[in-house]
């Protein structure tokens, strides 16, 4: 037996001595490292005590003593499927062919081989070794990133169980949305989501060293901004770098948002990079989107990046969402406030297939900061829009819109009142068009809708940017004889709602529904 | 969006409207019907019959189209009559007090039958 160095090598096997030789001084011109083996058992040897991983390619005559070389070749591709095995054969045996090639054999040499043509077949077979094993290695790599994704998925801070409700649909096994939460210290929390870009193991890797190196970081009592900076710097600098010149790198992008919630300082610090915002859910069901408009992660390494500081004061709970709810949102011609309301009202049993099995990663989380308030005993919103005044032109597009989110958020308990309720919407959002913002497209008005699940009451606030007026609907409408006139819209919404309330010199209307 | 019909009798002329009547048709749908009963003017017939059936929803726009057919009517002694089958479109005919200026018709919708196993 020769042999060179310790790089993987090719196994050459063979009983005839000057064919060895042959082979061994071929594919040393060519700068393989060769081991040689006289026989099928010396060659199994060979295997067993250097590793079947050190050879890159198995060369072996058909014809020799004792045993077949198919047999031999049974027996390699038990240890290793993806070593690549080339045959060589006498001249007339290319029928060996067909079966030789069920136990993995990629190629055969017919003799006399000719070095060019045993360079060509080695080469592939090196090639071919080399792809198999990465590709075999890339598998494995995903099994056990999976693995850790669904440990990570799992970590959430007993803390913080009662307080949290979330909804989570991988679209894929790894990569993609994240979220951990994870205690500081007492009375201090740390929430994080993320969209890592990718669904491979790098994107697996990334969002788990994310997710570590912030844990441990702000354990320490790091401040945000400069942890989040130092994340960046890494993504930039190291995983982005410019590795081939000659080629476009396409960088790794991590979009994430990160809360800490400070339960005995009644704060919270808000940081979001390239992803959607955090909602801030009041008592009255209003909505404050913080959005602190930093770029994803990963894009530009000289970022500098600064939360957002707010007092609990007035928030019941903190709503955060990866951008899968858009996607399922425009997927399904609905307003993201309703699919979110669905998703978390929902059990998972009772969703449909394809929001089981989203077209994005969809990732929800409700926190609530005031555990005083009952999830049933307040206000979720459903619909929470801004319009420009010459949008009344697409009323009839945008009314579509709100009938589709009605209806997927809160049919059941909609009953027959749909249409009441899109008449009355559309009333108060003509007036605030026409009236308020007088069609202008600098001038905005806005549309919330909320439902509050323990009264069945459904509550609708339409707020201008306009001049407002001192008209009274329930004035007109006792005074309606029949004829035609303005403002007969107001006069409807007061008479088909349950309750109305015209505030701010008529720039605030605010009209609920009970329902059943 | 609106298909004229004589009855047999020649008594009643109806406007079907197809949709539903909001801010966005009703100048279009009023010159439709409006064109409509100038070609029947000559008719015997008594009765304006807007059959909203296919109507979800009115808006306040879609009122005033109705109360313009109740002047237009009054004037020329007619009457009006509005076939409608969505509860939300009759709630808003009665909470403005159309209804008492027009008869209103309405369609209770069937239930759907149980799927025979």
């Amino acid at each position: 037996m020769t042999h060179n160095g310790s790089r993987q090598a090719v196994l050459v096997v063979d009983d005839d001595e000057y064919a060895r030789s042959y082979f061994c001084s071929s594919l040393k011109l060519m700068q393989y490292k060769v081991v040689t083996a006289a026989c099928i058992d010396e060659a199994r040897r060979i295997v067993d005590r250097e590793g079947v991983e050190r050879f890159a390619c198995v060369l072996t005559d058909f014809r020799m003593p004792y045993r077949a070389g198919l047999l031999f070749l049974s027996w390699i591709r038990r240890k290793d499927a993806n070593l690549a095995t080339i045959l060589v054969t006498a001249e007339g045996e290319k029928d060996l062919v067909t079966a030789s090639l069920r136990e993995g054999v990629i190629d055969y040499l017919e003799k006399p081989i000719h070095h060019s043509a045993l360079e060509d077949a080695v080469r592939r077979a090196v090639e071919h070794t080399r792809a198999e094993r990465e590709r075999e290695a890339s598998h494995r790599g995903l099994r056990e990133a999976l693995r850790s994704t669904r440990l990570f998925r799992e970590v959430l801070a007993p803390q913080m169980q009662s307080r949290l409700e979330m909804r989570h649909f991988p679209a894929h096994e790894v990569g993609g949305d994240f979220c951990s939460v994870s205690t500081l210290s007492p009375g201090r929390n740390l929430v994080l989501l993320g969209d890592v870009s990718g669904h491979d193991v790098k994107a697996a890797f990334i969002s788990a060293y994310f997710q570590g190196m912030m844990r441990g970081l702000l354990e320490c009592r790091n401040a945000i901004g400069e942890m989040v900076g130092r994340f960046n710097r890494i993504l930039c600098e190291e995983w982005n770098r410019v590795a081939d010149p000659s080629r476009i790198t396409i960088p790794v992008s991590l979009a994430v948002c990160v809360c800490e919630l400070d339960f005995e300082q009644e704060a919270l610090k808000i940081l979001c990079c390239g992803g959607p915002g955090v909602s801030l859910i009041g008592r009255d069901g209003g909505v404050r989107v913080i959005h602190t408009a930093h770029p994803p992660l990963g894009w530009y390494a000289d970022e500098r990046f600064e939360p957002a500081r707010i007092p609990f004061e007035g928030i019941t709970d903190l709503l955060l969402h990866t951008d899968g709810v858009e996607a399922l949102a425009a997927e399904q011609k609905v307003l993201k406030n309703a699919v979110i309301h669905r998703f978390l009202s929902t059990r998972e049993s009772e969703l449909t297939e394809i929001e089981q099995h989203p077209p994005d990663d969809l990732l929800i989380m409700r926190i609530k900061v005031d555990t005083e308030v009952a999830t049933d005993d307040q206000w979720h919103p459903i619909i929470n829009e801004q319009y420009s005044g010459d949008e009344v032109r697409d009323i009839d597009k945008a009314q579509n819109i709100w009938r589709r989110s009605l209806r997927y958020a809160i049919e059941a308990e909609l009953g027959d009142r749909l249409y009441d309720v899109l008449t009355c919407i559309r009333e108060a959002m003509l007036n605030a068009f026409v009236h308020g913002c007088g069609e202008e497209s600098d001038r905005l008005c806005s549309l919330q809708v909320n439902y509050h699940p323990g009264d069945r009451t459904l509550r609708i606030r339409v707020d201008d940017s306009g001049p407002g007026h001192k008209f009274d609907p329930k004035k007109r409408l006792k005074e309606l004889d029949g004829s035609q006139g303005n403002r007969l819209g107001l006069s409807l919404i007061q008479a088909m709602s349950d309750r109305c309330r015209i505030e701010n010199e008529g720039t605030s209307i605010t009209f609920e529904f009970k329902l059943q | 969006m609106v298909t004229p019909k004589l009855s047999a009798d020649g008594k009643t002329l109806t406007c079907r409207v197809r949709g539903d009547l909001t801010s966005t048709r009703s100048e279009a749908c009023a010159a439709q019907i409006s064109a409509i009963v100038r070609n029947y003017s000559r008719g015997r017939w008594k009765t304006l019959s807007l059959d909203l059936n296919s109507a979800r929803m009115i808006d306040s726009a879609g009122l005033n189209v109705i109360l313009g057919a109740v002047n237009l009517m009054e004037e020329q002694g007619r009457s009006v009559k509005v076939l409608v089958s969505s509860p939300a479109v009759q709630r808003a005919l009665h909470l403005t007090r159309i209804d008492r200026k027009v008869e209103i018709v309405m369609r209770t919708r069937r239930p759907k039958r149980a799927m025979k196993s």
